[in-house]
C-alpha cells in the first residue's frame, strides 16, 4: 500500500498531518518531522495501522 | 507613530521566511547575517527597542512597503527564531490577519522544503475551504 502524507494548513497557519499506509511508528516519525520543521506541534491522530504494528511487536516478544 | 514593537514568531528558516514575504507581495527583501539598522518613514534611524538602534536581519524597506511606512524587520533571536519588528503605524497593514497569512505561507514553504529534503514525491496542492492541502508520497524504503 502506498504511503501518502497529507498536510492541511488552516487560515491561521496551523497544520495537521495525516498519514495513510504507514504501520507502527512510521506515521509518528513523519508527524514529528513536520512538527519540528515548523517549530510548533501539529495535530496528530493514530490510525488503526499504528496499533496493528504495535500488536505484532508485542506478539514477537 | 513609528515606534517599533517586537512580536515573537515560530520562524526559524530564513529562506522560507523570505519566500513567504515574497508571496505577500514584497519581492525585494534584504537579508543580513548581522542585523542592520531600521529606518522610519522619514529615513531616520530608530531607537525604540535598542538604544544603539533598532536592527533586524530580514528587512523590507519602507519604500517597498509603500506609503508613509517604516521599515519592516525580522530580527534573529537567541533561540533561533526571527521576531517581527513592526511599527505602530504599520500595524494597520501588518496586522494579525496579515501575520496569519505570512505564517501560512511560511509553513507551506517549510513543508515543501522538508518534503524535498526527505525525498518525498509531491503529488499536488489544493485549497479546500480556505485550507491549503499538500499531498506527498513516501517512496523511501525503510
Amino acid at each position: 500500500m502506498a504511503k501518502i502524507i497529507t498536510v492541511v494548513i488552516d487560515e491561521g497557519g496551523d497544520q495537521s498531518v495525516d498519514c495513510a499506509g504507514y504501520q507502527g511508528t512510521g506515521c509518528s516519525a513523519v508527524q514529528k518531522a513536520f512538527e519540528a520543521a515548523v517549530g510548533k506541534s501539529v495535530k496528530a491522530t493514530k490510525k488503526p495501522d499504528y496499533f496493528k504494528q504495535a500488536k505484532t511487536n508485542t506478539l514477537q516478544r | 507613530m513609528s515606534e517599533y514593537h517586537l512580536q515573537q514568531t515560530q520562524y526559524k528558516d530564513r529562506d522560507c521566511l523570505v519566500a513567504a514575504l515574497n508571496d505577500m507581495g514584497y519581492k525585494t527583501v534584504e537579508v543580513h547575517d548581522t542585523a542592520v539598522q531600521l529606518y522610519d518613514f522619514c529615513g531616520r534611524a530608530t531607537h525604540y527597542l535598542d538604544t544603539t538602534g533598532d536592527k533586524a536581519n530580514v528587512i523590507v524597506r519602507r519604500h517597498i512597503v509603500g506609503g508613509a511606512a517604516n521599515d519592516l524587520g525580522f530580527a534573529l533571536q537567541p533561540d533561533g527564531t526571527y521576531a517581527a519588528v513592526i511599527s505602530d503605524y504599520d500595524n494597520n497593514k501588518h496586522n494579525a490577519t496579515w501575520l496569519k497569512s505570512l505564517k501560512r505561507s511560511y509553513v507551506e514553504k517549510v513543508d515543501m522544503k522538508l518534503a524535498k529534503k526527505n525525498g518525498l514525491q509531491f503529488l499536488g496542492r489544493k485549497v479546500v475551504g480556505g485550507k491549503i492541502q499538500l499531498q506527498f508520497m513516501d517512496t523511501r524504503v525503510r
